[in-house]
């Protein structure tokens, strides 16, 4: 690495458009790589918590981040792990569309697989839509479901308590699955 | 942005901060504070209501890394170029990939033929403990299935990286949704289609298995127009299933599009689960349209009918709207009413009605049958069918008789028909008893279960004279029940009368089931004589059988097995275990509960008789296949374990045993709870273990759980005699000499009353009072 990660958050939380690019770049090719590692290694189940502490703890390996940069951190963390999610949805979904009729579906229906696609799109745009009504409760939704952040972690970024936190993810959600139904109908 | 757009999420904004504050308040007041809140705002109110209501984002509830591994599975390296071996059979290429594995075309060469299959595997990293549990019932499910409509299981096994596999038949063919597309498909050869799925679904469900994911996709037809179902990947096993999180967990796998009601609610699902799917299935292959719910408008009639025309050109061409208008529509919506009660009974009476409807015969479908009538019953009396099941399932498990395969086998029409008669009569014989008037409990309070077996037997002898089958079968299942409660005695004296009336029945199978049940009565109760005498009976009813089953047999000689070691009979025991192991391996699955059964048991005897190594080696094959196959906490698994211990112990190998003992013992205690005499057994051993280890504070715990033991089980049988010896071991070792006489005499006296002079136990003792004696007197 070029750069060390601290330098790269500075300039990045300064407003540099550039290194906050590269920045997310990074930790989008960490993701793909860890997630593709994982399930090579066959066995170890997948955690977004694990997913994302071992990308943490290799980038931020050098040296010690403050809390801000945690933070910021973590932030770009969870919406490198959206952006992985909705890259291969995007795909999966293109895959069904133009993918061969195998009438072998013998085991096509991993939870709800055939709308496992659908659904991630549905919920990036339910969540795109949530950033313009309430940006702290779109947050605690992409650091808690795509970052795997506890409540209380995300407490503790935030600067407020648990219980606050908890209220957004729940109210969120209702936002959220009134959102993804009318898109569904639509 | 316009004005428009920036007030609209003004106005969301709002809506989701009154909603955020909401939340904090308790629900029963939280309607009348958000129209406060709003107050002239009635759509602020309405919008904040409406986002309360919303539920779903069920995506939320996955891991986001869970998802993304699936996803990113789909592009995962194909880790079976063509050419691998796997078992017996060659990948010839890839065929398919779901988000869980991989189905490859692979090859089998025989003696002279080559055979084609589609073998499936779970994908690495998607091989979680959920997955490979899921598979096993798949291949299990399969292994109880033939028919020609249902895609045939070849073979199955665990590749070295330790992966399971299965090996499917390779259906040349087309997916139904390919074949209905094309135009020239007539009505006549749907309905034939339909109907063949029928007959394929019937089977499975006489095999007590539910499919629950039947739609377009799992359906192939071959190049002749004969259809096959595949993939039983969720299906289930209906008796056997007691996880009450299986239902939940199928749910999550379930088509949404092709869900039943129930299984979108994440109720319990059934075999009218399946009917709805082969109802909805009819209805897209009549109209072309998928089947919509909320379509309530129209009446039932005449919905079929709608459907074809909203279809237009995108329907069967050769299917018109007004062919479809009246009992088609009829039998359809039948077929997938909402209420599962509401339902088709059966698949058959489905397939029938349908016939009638081509056939232009009257159609049998009621707006209100008794059937529904019936089923309602059950629903609202579901805790008692509940207890039935949880009684019959502890008989099963803890006195080792699995499920009677031969009700399910019997294929027979005359007999089915017999027992089907029969079933009626024991659901409406089961109502009476709920309606009998009983003033004490006037006030609507339910019976208690003991109450209502009672009531239930003294009934059977009044009520049902002249009816010895229906008589004969209602005893077994009271007796079920009471033994399930660990009432033998009571088990045993309803068994007699069953076995007093199926003795001229004609329906040789079930006297020899009733006389096998009342066989391990007997034991249980230590009643050798009268158990050997049970069984000699059951197996000349089993030899009149017209279709003798091998599984019969082996049930047979289990329990004979285990009378003839608790008799001390070793050798005739092992060859009567040896012939049940035999037999049980005769029917499908490699090991069925019936063969786990024989094993456990020839495994004891092996160690009663002496021989270590074998005994060892028999226990370490199942304890093994139990760890493989069974979670940590399954009845039959935790039994195999603590047996396992026990001989070990006894077999001077009392670490092992302790660490075996103490692992296992958290479930035990779940499992059976506190007072039961299993746990007390399990006690028994453990402390003995540590005893042997040299603990000096562990004779006292042997006392303490010999008088748990004693407690649970005040008869005075096998395992009574054998916690008396324990009691009298450990009084021994803590130098108490003249009670570990009085200890031995007493289990000494059990022995020779339960299975006479001759059997080893009696000798143990015998030699044990002499060496006391000896002590003694070097004492003095």
């Amino acid at each position: 690495m070029d750069e060390s990660l601290t330098e790269l958050l500075d300039a990045a939380g300064k407003g540099d458009d550039a290194a906050q690019g590269r920045l997310f770049a990074l930790l989008y090719d960490e993701l793909h790589r860890c997630a593709h590692r994982q399930l090579g290694g066959g066995g170890e189940t997948l955690s977004t918590t694990a997913l994302v502490h071992e990308t943490y703890m290799k980038l931020a390996a050098a040296d010690r981040l403050r809390l801000e940069s945690r933070r910021h951190f973590m932030a770009l963390a969870a919406r490198a792990m959206r952006q992985v999610l909705v890259d291969r949805a995007r795909r999966a979904s293109a895959d069904k569309r133009g993918g061969s009729a195998a009438f072998i579906t013998l085991d096509d229906r991993v939870p709800d697989a055939p709308s496992t696609a659908g659904d991630v799109l549905a919920l990036d745009r339910a969540l795109t839509e949530l950033e313009g009504i309430d940006a702290r409760a779109a947050r605690v939704v992409q650091l808690h479901f795509f970052g795997g952040l506890t409540f209380g972690a995300i407490a503790e970024l935030e600067g407020l308590n648990e219980r606050t936190i908890k209220r957004d993810w729940q109210a969120a959600r209702h936002l959220l699955a009134a959102t993804m139904g009318a898109d569904g109908a639509a | 942005m316009t004005d428009d757009a920036v007030v609209a999420r003004e106005r969301r904004r709002r809506a989701f901060e009154l909603l955020r504050a909401a939340l904090d308040v308790e629900l029963a007041s939280r309607q009348a504070w958000i129209a406060q809140q709003a107050g002239d705002d009635r759509d602020l109110a309405e919008a904040v209501n409406a986002l309360l209501d919303a539920t779903g984002a069920d995506v939320l509830d996955q891991g986001a890394a869970e998802i993304a591994a699936r996803l990113v599975g789909d592009d995962a390296v194909d880790d079976m170029p063509e050419g691998s071996r796997i078992g017996a059979w060659t990948i010839v290429g890839a065929i398919g990939s779901g988000g869980m594995g991989t189905v490859y075309r692979a090859r089998r060469d025989g003696d002279g033929y080559v055979q084609v299959g589609a073998l499936k595997r779970i994908k690495r990293g998607m091989d979680s403990d959920a997955m490979l549990a899921r598979f096993r019932r798949e291949r299990q499910i399969l292994s109880r299935l033939a028919h020609p409509a249902i895609a045939r299981l070849l073979d199955g096994g665990v590749a070295e990286d330790g992966r399971p596999y299965l090996v499917m038949e390779y259906i040349e063919g087309e997916s139904l949704s390919t074949w209905s597309t094309r135009g020239d498909r007539d009505l006549d050869a749907r309905i034939d289609l339909v109907l063949a799925l029928c007959a394929a679904v019937a089977h499975a469900h006489h095999q007590l298995v539910v499919h629950r994911d039947i739609k377009p996709a799992n359906v192939v037809v071959t190049a002749d127009g004969t259809p096959r179902l595949l993939d039983f990947g969720i299906a289930r096993v209906l008796e056997s299933d007691t996880d009450a999180d299986a239902t939940a967990t199928a749910a999550r796998f379930v088509s949404r599009a092709y869900a039943a009601p129930e299984q979108l609610q994440g109720l319990a699902v059934t075999t009218a689960t399946d009917i709805f799917q082969l109802g909805a299935l009819l209805h897209e292959l009549l109209t072309g349209l998928r089947l919509a719910s909320g379509d309530a408008t129209t009446r039932p009639s005449q919905r079929l009918a709608a459907a074809r025309e909203r279809a237009g050109a995108l329907g069967p061409a050769t299917i018109f709207a007004k062919t479809l208008a009246g009992d088609a529509g009829i039998v359809v919506a039948r077929a997938t009413d909402a209420d599962p009660a509401r339902r088709y009974a059966t698949v058959e009476a489905f397939a029938d009605d349908l016939r009638r409807w081509r056939d232009g015969r009257p159609i049998l479908a009621r707006p209100d049958s008794t059937g529904y009538r019936l089923r309602r019953f059950v629903g609202r009396h579901r805790w008692f069918v509940g207890f039935a099941a949880c009684a019959i399932v502890a008989v099963l498990a803890g006195g080792g008789v699995a499920l009677w395969q031969a009700r399910v086998a019997a294929s027979q029409e005359r007999v089915a028909l017999e027992r089907a008669a029969t079933a009626e009569r024991v659901k409406g014989f089961m109502i009476g008893l709920f309606q009998a008037p009983d003033p004490a409990r006037a006030r609507g309070a339910m019976p208690r279960a003991d109450e209502l077996l009672d009531r239930g037997a003294a009934q059977i002898a009044h009520g049902l004279a002249g009816e010895p089958r229906v008589q004969a079968e209602l005893y077994e299942t009271m007796a079920l029940s009471y033994m399930g409660l660990g009432r033998f005695d009571k088990g045993a004296e309803l068994l007699e009368r069953a076995s007093a009336m199926v003795g001229d029945a004609g329906d040789p199978a079930l006297a020899a089931r009733v006389e096998t049940r009342l066989g391990s009565a007997h034991a249980e109760l230590g009643h050798y004589e009268q158990a050997l005498a049970a069984l000699d009976r059951a197996t000349r009813q089993r030899e009149r059988s017209p279709t003798p089953e091998p599984a019969d047999e082996a049930r047979i000689e289990a329990v004979r097995g285990w009378v003839l070691r608790d008799l001390g009979r070793y050798a005739e025991s092992e060859t009567a275990l040896r012939r049940s192991l035999e037999r049980a391996r005769a029917a499908p699955g490699e090991m069925n509960p019936a063969a786990l059964r024989a094993l456990n048991n020839l495994a004891y005897t092996l160690q009663l008789a002496g021989r270590k190594q074998e005994s060892i080696a028999a226990y370490e094959r199942l304890v093994d296949w139990f760890a493989a196959h069974e979670p940590a906490d399954s009845q039959p698994r935790l039994w195999a374990e603590y047996t396992f211990a026990k001989s070990l112990r006894d077999l001077g190998e009392p670490a092992r045993a302790r660490d075996i003992l103490q692992r296992i013992r958290p479930a035990v205690l779940r499992v059976v709870g506190e007072s039961h005499a299993d746990l007390a057994g399990l006690d028994i051993a453990l402390a003995q273990s540590l005893m042997d280890l040299g603990d000096v504070a562990a004779p006292a715990r042997v006392v303490d759980a010999v008088a748990r033991s004693h407690a649970a089980v005040p008869q005075e049988n096998m395992l009574w005699a054998n916690a008396e010896f324990a009691l009298a071991e450990a009084e021994q070792r803590a130098g108490n000499t003249d009670a570990a006489t009085t200890n031995y005499e007493a289990a000494r006296a059990a022995y020779v009353a339960l299975a006479g002079e001759a059997h080893p136990a009696v000798h143990e003792c015998t030699r044990r009072l002499t060496q006391l004696a000896q002590s003694r007197e070097a004492v003095d």
